[in-house]
């Protein structure tokens, strides 16, 4: 009843001053910029007012930024701890301990927040290079190393250094060669590098799994190339499957996690279950495979202070 | 207390931000039907928009139930609907104009919210909020550093802010929540 949605519902208005504010947020913007601003604030006064409290909204965040509180409430994650470091983004720095992922879905992806649950281990099986694995070397002098029943065809089109994965996982020691891009494709998932270390492996009909040891890579999904990502050393991603795009993500707005669970318990036969309403109350923010509800449960148990237990078909959030 | 134009909306975020949960409510209840609340609120910050200076207010709280309070006025007479306005009286009879001990002590724990806030955010926004607002990064710049589109660092960034504002919006409207209803909230918590 006095939950966000109740109170404060969904203002268009508000998430357009919400993005001037972020737009302007650097002081100066151009003059284009300025103009399109002044246009619409003068469009209608509540622009004017809602841009005014957005502003206001994000000197909070300055000062709140730094001034970091010492003290956090119990059942909200602190923001430094090591153990939190689980999401969304390749960082310049790499730590081995550390295993990012990305989980990006066609036109939506550059406009969704990325909140991933956290993964001690890789869950994709051991590296390749680390088990009796196939080195191949290939026309251009990089080294492909395939994992068992990986399968690649290699070829040198359009000045772009090509490898199809057809099959399984394989990692990549790429020669040096800014000319000639190196692109590994799994299905509909393009991942290119100049000289680096990376691996693919493919997942589902369509899509990849990436992990980028050396260097950086650029991923993206077939037609989508605009909106890749850059993956540096440390960082995984998993692109499309095969599935339509609705179906394959859960895309969460401040939802409830009871009504989030609710979602993914109508797609998975693994059915989450909260035991304290408590729990379900609080709202959450995020993209997961819809197919994963173990990795939104550890999230939302992230959130809340609370943790996972495994009861045959079942995945139990409750407090701890 | 450093009042320049450049500081209001620092002042702003400081000293009316926090109560908007609590004068949200309050105009909800009060005026029911007869007003949309959100737009209220705008045309209030609107309002306050036009100050050249702070200096003047001695007591913001007040300050902005006043101008909110105007602004729903007008309102109703805009859209000419048949609805009396309550009396002065009526009106100051809903607040206690002195700051109580608990309102003093909220600046700090302001923070502590609005940090918990945006700790509950992933940890894509509070990077893009770092490199934006404490390293000073243009949006391009940030994009690059974090190897993501601009339209990510845009978007974290209207994430961030939103959800701080969603948050002042809400906190607060508690005080306005009546004791019969206080008592459904108690016994609601307590078969949790």
């Amino acid at each position: 009843m006095r939950g966000l949605a109740s109170l404060v519902p969904y203002n268009p208005i508000d998430e357009q001053a919400a993005r001037w504010a972020a737009r302007t947020a650097g002081g100066d913007p151009s003059a284009e910029m300025a103009a399109a601003l002044e246009s619409w604030l003068s469009e209608d006064r509540r622009h004017r007012g809602a841009y005014f409290r957005a502003c206001a909204g994000l000197a909070a965040i300055d000062e709140s930024t730094r001034n970091p509180p010492l003290a956090h409430n119990a059942a909200m994650p602190p923001a430094s701890s090591n153990d939190n470091e689980d999401v969304g983004i390749a960082t310049t720095e790499a730590s081995p301990r550390r295993r990012f992922a990305f989980v990006i879905g066609g036109t939506l992806a550059a406009s969704v927040a990325l909140i991933l649950g956290s993964m001690t281990s890789s869950p994709f099986g051991p590296q390749p290079g680390t088990q009796a694995a196939h080195r191949l070397n290939l026309a251009d002098g990089s080294v492909a190393t395939l994992a068992k029943n990986a399968r690649i065809e290699f070829g040198l089109t359009d000045g772009t250094r090509k490898v199809m994965l057809l099959n399984g996982e394989a990692a990549f020691q790429v020669a040096k060669d800014a000319a000639h891009p190196f692109v590994v494709q799994s299905g509909d998932v393009f991942a290119q590098a100049t000289g680096t270390i990376y691996s693919v492996r493919r997942v589902g009909e369509s899509g990849a799994f990436v992990r980028v040891d050396e260097g950086s890579v650029l991923v993206w999904s077939r037609g989508q190339k605009d909106q890749a990502v850059l993956l540096r050393a440390g960082g995984t991603l998993t692109l499309g499957t095969a599935r339509p795009a609705e179906m394959a993500q859960i895309n969460l707005d401040d939802v409830n996690i009871a009504d989030a669970a609710a979602q993914f318990n109508q797609v998975n036969h693994t059915q989450i279950v909260i035991a304290d309403r408590a729990i379900g109350e609080v709202k959450i923010i995020g993209l997961f495979e819809a197919d994963d509800p173990e990795q939104f449960a550890k999230s939302a148990a992230l959130a809340t202070g609370s943790k996972v237990e495994y009861i045959k078909n079942k995945i139990v959030i409750k407090m701890k | 207390m450093d009042t320049s134009p450049d500081n209001i909306p620092r002042w702003v975020a400081r000293e009316i931000l926090p109560h908007e949960g609590r004068v949200r409510a309050w105009l909800t209840r009060r005026w029911r039907g007869a007003i949309n609340t959100d737009d209220v609120i705008q045309e209030a910050y609107c309002r306050l928009s036009s100050l050249k200076s702070v200096e003047h207010i001695e007591n913001p709280l007040a300050y902005f139930r006043r101008t909110a309070h105007a602004a729903a006025a007008d309102a109703t007479q805009d859209s000419k609907k048949n609805f009396a306005p309550m009396t002065e009286t009526s009106f100051f009879e809903v607040w206690d104009e002195s700051p109580s001990v608990d309102r003093c002590m909220e600046g700090k724990q302001e923070l502590d919210r609005v940090g918990r806030a945006l700790s509950g955010l992933s940890e894509t926004v509070r990077r893009v909020i770092e490199l934006r607002r404490i390293e000073g990064l243009s949006q391009k710049e940030t994009a690059r550093q974090l190897g993501v589109s601009e339209n990510v660092v845009e978007n974290s960034m209207v994430r961030g802010i939103r959800r701080v504002l969603a948050l002042m919006a809400e906190q607060d409207a508690d005080d306005e929540i009546t004791n019969e209803q206080e008592d459904a909230r108690v016994g609601k918590l307590g078969s949790v």
